[in-house]
């Protein structure tokens, strides 16, 4: 009895220390302050523990208001013991996100006007110039979001709230809770033969089936990590009628949100990177664990004869419909195709034999056959990327993406044929650029960001620092600046300025770009992948006015005309480039949607 | 619903569990049938129309039986023919149609017609239950509710074991639910889900690697990678599933029929087939071979018997001639053992040993045939296991198949083949030390397989913002 009584004890002291939020807690922090701009906005406060601006250990909160009218706002904080540091980031609400207009700010203050951040010089900012006038703080933003740091420290102490009555009700319900389940397993001893370790087995057993069902994530319906949004819930009857896939529906919405899923499949994927020799292979990416290159599988199939003619007289239809477009509106069509890091690097890859051939030649020889009798012009450089891969490497080890020395390459190639239709093109030399070595690799849309490992990598949940163990050359274009846009949970995003004077950028998004560049000769409209960002500021420099556009982002999965044809038609452009990889090669099919 | 899923596992089976096991005996069966219905038109519930004229029909069919004494064959027939009617209409008619077709050079368009799920499970039943009234081994069930549950019972309904009627009778009405069955039961289903998902999954991974490719575009040291592979993945699925359909049941308070006895010791292919898929052999046994006449009229007799037992076991596996040649496969090697007596237990290491290699020979060239697409593709392949074919194309290197995490299942796969474990959960529980542990690595099996389901959740948009 005695042992029970110490045991028993024991537990409620375990339990009143796991409950300490709910007796042992904090009032909200209340935030408010005054604020006119225009238009809908989100502020969002980042209360940082440590006396830095580091802001890793942060409680957060978020608020959105419309600044057509000045408006006085407010919002409350919960479980900040303690606050050191106050940040606040400033965006606009719409996707894409707005130009910020500009905001007037005052009386920012924390927990009813007990600590007021009144000293306004104390704020500096990026993506925005700052002005004080008066009590107020003037933002004239220059980036889609502004983040403003209060650098002096607050030394935020919200009072403790210590509920004497709600820790009586959990330390006398968790020892008679404890008590009885201490007696009833003693008991079971003796009884019916049923073992202790049984018991406890089952009961383990039980509570693992129970958890996963504990805790459903509702609220969360993209994921990033996967790029996909979550199923959603349907239920049985809709609209008064009976939801036969309401089985099928309910298995996707669930095995989306169960609790800890992605803590579950990292740990099990970890485990099972970690037990590979010489090669994981996850979700169609496999890395060579002897050297860190990741190779995306099914780019390793050989196609058979059929289905490639098939295939690629499907695409040349496509190809040869947009050219008799372009040729009726005086363009000249260039389709650019990279050759894909699998063929590049095939040595690096021992999942192929020896011999292995690849659809690489064989598409290839095909295309360059049938589109010369059109008189298409079609650039597929692999054997100059053949040539050059072992200079600086033209593809990312962990990532598919090509390199700006790849992305380099690439747009030089494709210059020089463009150079024997239209003479007058400049093309950027090496000596345009400064360069620097990096181990992260760029994401490259307009609004990059630097990864130490890759998106592959990231996909794979391989959480592994030996992987980033190169260094890769990155092209800074002479006049130019790297500017902080904003941080978010993926990494810390940049934009590139411009600073030439005969340069103007516009209609930018992150995945796409209008240039106009008066030292730039002949108009060309870009369309492509993710394979365009990287190549695209060496067109800004080459062309007079340029186009980029992007297709296979958020919701536009089609590469077709109908989505550009308008685009196409206002700019008029002398060239029409189509940029993709290899890898992509048959969304070249739908190209000629539209052209009815 | 599958087992092996998030949803089954965490969500059907704990909430059926648990209002199972807190409520009272009465109700037990109701809870069951209810689970079971469920369970069954997760996926596409207007397939339970076919399974519930499935009962109908037999509940009728099975009262005029042991009603109408004077007729009770024709009943029987009749009866037998509508069973046999729904498995030859949605897993059949295409098949015969395509081969009319493709005989007499017609164009016959094909039904579009999708096979229910375990119809071949419960329709094997229902006439399990109907020939037992038919020879008086068991009495028509009047409850209907009682049948419905023989019939459509949720852990045996989709992959077995096929259990017969008379074995189950006095369960339906009278079982306990008791502690050891309850810990008994989750431990099997642990054990079984375990050899699905980390065994069989990992071994069908490479089979599939090797099997979607030309069977003349590898080599013989794959072709007999790839077939050693989907020799394990086949065992270790079916068995998993039966392993989670026994322990089930068993928490339930059943007690089915064991389906699998380490069959890939087998010194022969009638041991073979008294080890593997038990239920099914001993259901042809029961209700077709000895009602034929089994071995009673002679060795002549006895080998046509099985012939039409082993075609029909073809056959009843799918719809396609791959299934049908190797039933007679396997039907061919057991005339043969009959005939020259090598079924028979032999002494002496190295005959039987050589006995055990010319069985696995057997089995393993017959699942070449029963997992192929075509018969061409079959023969080619087994070819180029003995070399006989000019390989030609070959993409792939060996570190494409395997690495280290396959070498330690294809181990664990030939360790959990023999019976290395087989009274793992008979240990004794004074040895509390051993005891501990199993239970300790057990819970550890279900941990690693529970993360294997939940990592086949994860579909990442690859494409997206390439």
């Amino acid at each position: 009895m005695k042992k029970r009584t110490i045991l028993s004890i024991i537990i409620t002291i375990v339990c009143i220390a796991l409950t300490n939020k709910f007796w042992f807690c904090v009032n909200p922090l209340e935030i408010s302050f005054n604020v006119k701009g225009a238009g809908d906005t989100k502020f969002e406060f980042f209360l940082n523990k440590e006396d830095n601006n580091d802001f890793k250990r942060v409680k957060y909160g978020v608020i959105e208001a419309n600044l057509d009218e000045e408006d006085s706002v407010e919002l409350f904080i919960n479980r900040v013991h303690e606050a050191k540091r106050v940040k606040l980031t400033i965006s606009g609400i719409s996707t894409p996100p707005p130009q910020l207009k500009t905001i007037v700010l005052r009386d920012l203050q924390l927990r009813h006007g007990k600590y007021k951040l009144e000293d306004l010089k104390a704020f500096s900012a990026e993506g925005a110039k700052l002005k004080i006038n008066g009590d107020k703080l003037v933002i004239f933003p220059e980036a889609e979001a502004v983040s403003l740091i209060y650098n002096k420290p607050v030394s935020i102490k919200p009072p403790v709230k210590f509920d004497i009555k709600v820790l009586i009700v959990i330390a006398v319900l968790s020892f008679l809770t404890a008590l009885k389940l201490t007696s009833y397993l003693a008991d079971f001893k003796t009884l019916n033969n049923a073992s202790r370790m049984d018991i406890i087995f089952l009961t383990i057993f039980f509570i693992l089936l129970f958890i996963p069902m504990s805790h459903i994530d509702t609220q969360t319906n993209y994921n990033k990590k996967e790029n996909r949004s979550f199923a959603k819930y349907k239920p049985f009857i809709n609209d008064k009628q009976i939801n036969f896939e309401f089985g099928n529906n309910l298995d996707s919405w669930f095995n989306d949100r169960f609790t800890s899923r992605l803590c579950l499949i990292e740990n099990y994927v970890n485990l099972k990177y970690r037990l590979a020799l010489n090669y994981f292979e996850y979700k169609d990416y496999v890395i060579n664990k002897k050297n860190n290159w990741v190779f995306f599988i099914k780019s390793f199939k050989t196609i058979d004869n059929k289905e490639f003619t098939e295939n690629a007289n499907t695409i040349i239809k496509s190809i040869i419909a947009i050219n008799n477009y372009c040729k009726k509106h005086n363009i000249k069509l260039y389709i650019f195709i990279s050759p894909t890091k699998e063929y590049i690097y095939k040595e690096n890859n021992l999942y192929l034999h020896i011999n292995a051939k690849n659809s690489v030649t064989q598409f290839k020889e095909y295309f360059e056959k049938e589109l010369k009798k059109e008189n298409i012009a079609f650039i597929f450089p692999v054997k100059e990327f053949r040539n050059q891969r072992n200079n600086d490497l033209l593809f990312y080890k962990t990532d598919n993406h090509w390199t700006e020395a790849g992305a380099f390459l690439g747009y030089q190639i494709l210059m020089n044929r463009i150079k024997k239709d239209f003479k007058d093109i400049n093309i950027l030399d090496k000596n345009f650029f400064d360069y620097e070595y990096r181990k992260e690799l760029k994401f490259a849309e307009h609004e990059y960001y630097y990864s130490s490992s890759g998106r592959s990598v990231e996909l794979m949940f391989i959480n592994d620092n030996n992987i980033a163990d190169t260094k890769y050359k990155y092209f800074k274009i002479k006049n130019s600046n790297e500017v902080k846009v904003k941080e978010a949970p993926d990494g810390i995003y940049f934009k590139t300025i411009y600073n030439d004077p005969y340069i103007k950028i516009f209609n930018q998004t992150n995945t796409w770009l209008d240039s106009h560049n008066e030292n730039g000769k002949h108009k060309a409209f870009i369309l492509g992948n993710s394979f365009t960002a990287a190549i695209t500021p060496y067109f800004i420099y080459t062309f007079n006015d340029m186009v980029q556009r992007r297709y296979n982002i958020n919701a536009i999965n089609e590469l077709s005309i109908r989505l550009y044809k308008k685009d196409i038609e206002k700019l008029k452009p002398d060239i029409l480039i189509i940029c993709i990889n290899f890898a992509h090669i048959n969304d070249l099919k739908m190209l000629e949607r539209g052209l009815d | 619903m599958l087992f092996s899923s998030m949803t089954f596992v965490y969500m059907f089976l704990p909430v059926v569990c648990l209002i199972y096991l807190c409520s009272k005996k009465e109700l037990h069966n109701g809870i069951l049938l209810a689970a079971s219905i469920l369970f069954y038109a997760w996926g596409e519930p207007r397939y339970l129309a076919i399974m519930f004229l499935t009962i109908i029909v037999n509940y009728l069919g099975a009262i005029a039986v042991e009603k109408y004494d004077r007729h009770k064959k024709l009943a029987l027939i009749l009866t037998v023919i509508v069973n046999l009617g729904f498995l030859a209409y949605f897993k059949y008619f295409n098949f015969v149609l395509d081969n009319i077709n493709h005989i007499f050079s017609l164009d016959i368009k094909l039904v579009e017609v999708i096979l229910p799920l375990g119809i071949s499970f419960y329709t094997f039943q229902a006439m399990s239950y109907l020939i037992d009234v038919y020879r008086g081994e068991c009495k028509a069930q009047k409850d209907f509710y009682k049948l419905a549950l023989y019939i459509c019972l949720f852990p045996q309904l989709i992959a077995g074991p096929i259990v017969k009627y008379h074995d189950i009778e006095e369960q339906i009405d009278s079982r306990e639910v008791n502690f050891d069955k309850v810990q008994y039961g989750v431990k099997r289903f642990i054990i079984g889900l375990s050899k699905k998902m980390l065994i069989a999954n990992t071994m069908g991974a490479i089979a599939d690697k090797i099997f979607v490719q030309a069977p003349d575009t590898f080599t013989p040291v794959v072709a007999w990678l790839g077939a050693a592979a989907y020799s394990f993945q086949l065992f270790f699925d079916f068995s998993g599933y039966s392993d989670m359909a026994i322990g089930l049941g068993a928490i339930f308070g059943f007690k089915f029929m064991e389906n699998f006895n380490y069959p890939y010791i087998s010194k022969s292919i009638t041991e073979f087939w008294r080890r593997w898929h038990i239920s099914l052999s001993t259901w042809f046994k029961q209700y077709l071979y000895i009602p034929l006449g089994g071995n009673k009229n002679g060795l002549k007799r006895t080998c046509i018997n099985l012939g039409i037992v082993f075609l029909l076991t073809g056959l009843w596996h799918g719809a396609s001639w791959t299934f049908i040649i190797w039933g007679i496969w396997n039907g061919f090697f057991i005339i043969l053992e009959k005939i020259t007596g090598l079924h028979k237990d032999a002494q002496g290491f190295w005959i039987n040993f050589t006995k055990h290699i010319y069985a696995v020979l057997v089995f393993v060239l017959g699942w070449v045939l029963f997992r192929s697409d075509d018969l061409g593709y079959a023969f080619k392949y087994i070819k180029n296991m003995f070399g006989s074919v000019n390989v030609h194309d070959v993409t792939y290197a060996i570190p494409y198949y395997i690495d280290t995490y396959e070498v330690i299942m294809f181990v664990a796969a030939l360790v959990c083949s023999i019976p290395v474990f087989k009274n793992i959960l008979n240990v004794s529980k004074e040895n509390k030390l051993l005891y501990g542990l199993i239970n300790l690595w057990l819970l550890f099996l279900f941990l690693l397989s529970s993360a294997t389901i939940a990592s086949s959740t994860y579909n990442p948009f690859i494409y997206f913002r390439f």
